[in-house]
């Protein structure tokens, strides 16, 4: 059994998935030997290397299928077949890992562009429709790579849902092409004594638009990094998260975009809701090069902490290398006033209804950028049935 | 001080005195060094344990990777220890004439009679200079440079010197400062105490590669106040320096600390030091630091809230210009209930220079009902600057109160040109704006130290438009 990963037993698994070179090169350019000694501890201590290392390789068998990507009207190639088709290949090699920074710099996502066993490319069709992207993981420990493409000038919205055994490592990289519209929302859920890992990549061309809401919830461990890319003038990126961390809830979250080129915008929002002894650690960066001249980044984190155990620790960096840039951040948090709490018992609410309404509305900012069906579909999974048992009397 | 009416220029500070020492140990740190700096200041046991426990940790510790790249400086090449060919006077008329010439360059004896309660000064690794206001010394004050202090005050020295406040392990070059260090200030306020005039030391650095680690430890006794000032430069050579300083202040219960300092250290000097506060009940630090020499700047003042009610202000700013990268912020650690804490970092960056603010905020689980504010605004003139915000907050409990704020951006187009249109230069309207954005700092400072600053600030301006 094998009980680490190294360079060799990356290149057996590209072996016995018949990959060509430039795939294994790949796979390389990610690959930080020391962070496989890290994943324990970036995880939060779960033990991911072990479990990982013993169930992907264990008697040698690589050709175990970790995970289905399915997205409704969409084609959705697995590597097998998408390598084979030059030009399917051409489109793989040169958007995958375009960016390796940011993934080489967590270990789990380092290990999991390193070492995955199923690849899929899906390519989004001209329609300006809403597709569900679901990448269900039939094996325990998976790790997936999926490439999503738009093509020019599409208007996508994507529904991003990760149905995973109790632990799921995965890079999901978009390319926004030039003049496109993606509008994402992602379902982020780490039940207790689950761990989910994820890695996004937003490449964002020429006039192209990219608005993500991030939804995640749970009581177990969630290590989600979304990075966005503004590859040429014009290019907006909007993330937002909303979160809910309960019980013994360990969130490692990170947003970051990096404006390459001049004339691109950036905004970061997050509202984190964090109760009994959850501990979120959220990271936020905008990274303006040389050549951004003319463009503006903005990031914001806010947490409404309603337990005295709750940890909290916001890190919002930003990284300017021009002046002709607007730039700014903020964070703040708070607990649920006294005030509030008072106004509403006198009104006949109890705690819990208070505290139930107040998260409702707390969201809302967050949510801003989806219409208000999704509003009400992302909240029913961020308070689950919480805020409807808090509203009926009879409860 | 210095007249301030004429313009100053950097030589003031550059300037290079011809050597003069009279013993000075050979490149590079070793056992031996540690040794003989302890031997020639006479120490007692404990001290010369503590020193060669620093060393021993020093040489099993690798240099930090995170921050500005220190791969330019050779620790081998530092002299460690540098004594002047003189003894420490209390009275300017015994001070060698070519050092006492360098100090009054800087305006020190000018100060002393006009504005201060009490001077130090030190000239490489030794205390040349000492003196204290007799009403302060007759109230109780002591105001000493820290070599004479551990002969006179040992119980005192050894229960508050690198032990809670800064321990001996705290990094890297904490570690080379317990082995090296020599020269510095110790403060006792006693109870209720009120020190009205501000003390200050100056600290110059004179051997060329030399490396200055003096220790400043204040201990401020209950309900006492005290404004301490301090202010460095150092002459510009070929090779690199090192400033490895470490302030360690005790701000005992309803006690207040002023510490304000000036950093001037020449272009080539890598000035990576350490302060921190431990404030007791209703205690009150505050923090106000000029960085505008060094090449290398690594300096986050740091206050530990220990007390119910204690409060720390920090206030900062940094200039960033061709060559330089200024790594400041600065740390609060809330463990007691009901304390407060408020950091206001600005940064100028220029020429291509490097300014960044790296802050630590912790609000520990038994700091409830505290409140945390942090400001840091960045000014960037020209494309070529960068500007880094580096800010990481840890919240252990939810009764607290904590906004950040940051903004980078240029000096607006509209600002110069409504200066313009009242007759101003490019030049004058871009010094002008560049005064407002540091005016919360220039406030909180003496009038003379704000004039300093501002006559720093304009000599690294010149030139900054067209």
């Amino acid at each position: 059994m094998i009980t680490s990963i190294t360079h060799n037993e990356i290149q057996t698994l590209s072996n016995a998935l018949a990959e060509p070179a430039w795939l294994f090169d790949k796979r390389m350019s990610v690959f930080d030997q020391s962070a496989v000694s890290q994943l324990g501890d970036q995880s939060y201590g779960i033990g991911l290397q072990a479990r990982y290392s013993s169930s992907l390789f264990a008697d040698g068998d690589f050709s175990v299928s970790g995970a289905l990507v399915s997205c409704d009207e969409a084609k959705v190639y697995h590597f097998d077949s998408a390598i084979k088709e030059k030009k399917l290949a051409q489109l793989v090699s040169r958007y995958m890992f375009m960016r390796p920074k940011e993934i080489v710099a967590k270990s789990f996502s380092s290990v999991t562009g390193a070492a995955f066993t199923d690849g899929y490319l899906v390519m989004i069709p001209q329609a300006d429709k809403e597709f569900e992207l679901i990448i269900t993981s039939q094996e325990e420990y998976a790790m997936t790579y999926c490439l999503v493409v738009l093509p020019p000038s599409a208007t996508v919205n994507v529904r991003e849902t990760i149905h995973a055994p109790k632990t799921h490592s995965v890079i999901i990289e978009y390319v926004v092409s030039e003049s496109a519209r993606l509008s994402l929302i992602a379902f982020e859920d780490a039940k207790a004594d689950h761990a989910l890992c994820i890695h996004r990549t937003i490449l964002a061309a020429k006039n192209a638009n990219a608005s993500v809401t991030i939804a995640t919830r749970g009581e177990g461990v969630v290590s989600s990094t979304t990075c966005g890319y503004a590859l040429d003038k014009d290019a907006s990126i909007i993330i937002h998260n909303a979160i809910h961390a309960t019980a013994r809830a360990m969130f490692d979250i990170v947003t970051s975009v990096v404006h390459e080129t001049a004339h691109t915008h950036s905004k970061l929002f997050a509202r984190e809701v964090l109760a009994d002894v959850a501990h979120v650690l959220h990271r936020g960066n905008i990274i303006m090069s040389p050549l951004a001249q003319g463009s503006d980044g903005y990031q914001k984190q806010e947490a409404l902490l309603l337990s005295p155990r709750a940890r909290y620790n916001p890190v919002p960096n930003l990284d300017i290398a021009t002046h002709d840039v607007t730039c700014s951040h903020g964070v703040s948090a708070t607990k649920l006033s006294d005030m509030m709490s008072f106004y509403g018992m006198s009104r006949g609410l109890t705690c819990e209804q208070i505290q139930a309404l107040y998260i409702d509305s707390y969201f809302d900012e967050a949510l801003s950028l989806i219409t208000p069906q999704q509003q009400f579909e992302v909240k029913e999974f961020l308070l689950g049935l919480q805020t409807q048992e808090a509203y009926d009397p009879q409860h | 001080m210095n007249d301030f009416s004429t313009t100053q220029n950097r030589e003031l500070y550059e300037h290079a005195d011809a050597d003069h020492s009279r013993l000075k140990s050979r490149p590079g740190l070793s056992e031996e060094i540690v040794k003989l700096i302890s031997s020639q200041k006479n120490e007692p046991e404990w001290m010369l344990q503590k020193r060669l426990a620093g060393f021993a940790l020093h040489q099993k510790t690798a240099m930090p990777t995170w921050g500005p790249n220190l791969t330019a400086l050779n620790l081998d090449e530092i002299v460690y220890f540098v004594r002047p060919d003189t003894q420490e006077a209390s009275d300017w008329g015994k001070v060698p004439d070519e050092i006492k010439k360098t100090f009054e360059r800087l305006g020190i004896p000018q100060a002393e009679r006009e504005v201060l309660g009490g001077v130090g000064a030190q000239y490489d690794s030794d205390v040349v200079y000492h003196s204290l206001k007799k009403e302060l010394s007759d109230k109780g004050v002591i105001f000493e440079n820290m070599d004479v202090a551990v002969q006179k005050y040992p119980e005192l020295v050894k229960e508050y010197f690198m032990t809670q406040c800064v321990p001996i392990n705290d990094h890297k070059f904490i570690m080379i400062h317990a082995a090296a260090w020599s020269g510095g200030t110790f403060i006792y306020v006693p109870k209720g105490v009120k020190v009205e005039l501000p003390l200050q030391a100056y600290f110059r650095m004179n051997a060329y590669a030399g490396g200055q680690f003096e220790h400043t430890l204040i201990i401020a006794d209950e309900g006492s106040e005290l404004h301490y000032i301090e202010g460095c430069s150092a002459p510009r050579y070929n090779s690199n320096s090192l400033h490895a300083g470490c302030v360690e202040i005790f701000v005992k219960k309803n006690a207040r600390v002023r510490y304000s300092s000036i950093e001037n250290w020449s272009k080539n000097t890598y000035n990576l030091n350490t302060k921190r506060a431990l404030v007791d009940e209703g205690g009150v630090i505050e923090w106000v630091n000029g960085n505008m020499g060094s090449g290398v700047t690594m300096l986050y003042p740091a206050s530990i809230l220990r007390g119910r009610g204690a409060r720390s202000d920090s206030l900062g700013i940094a200039f960033a210009g061709a060559g330089q990268h200024q790594d400041t912020g600065s740390k609060v650690i809330h463990v007691a209930p009901e304390t407060k804490s408020t950091i206001t970092a600005k940064s100028i960056s220029k020429d291509g220079g490097i300014a960044s603010y790296r802050g630590y905020v912790r609000v520990a689980p038994t700091a409830i009902n505290s409140s945390v504010a942090v400001e840091c605004d960045a000014l960037l003139l020209d494309p070529q600057s960068v500007s880094q915000t580096y800010p990481t907050m840890l919240l252990e409990t939810d009764a607290v109160d904590m906004a950040h704020e940051a903004r980078v951006g240029k000096i607006g187009d509209e600002e110069i040109f409504y200066l313009m249109s009242r007759g101003m230069t490019q030049e004058q309207a871009t010094q002008m704006v560049v005064a407002g954005f540091i005016e919360p700092i220039v406030k909180s400072l003496p009038l003379e130290y704000a004039l300093e600053l501002n006559k720093l600030i304009e000599l690294e301006m010149e030139g900054s438009v067209g």
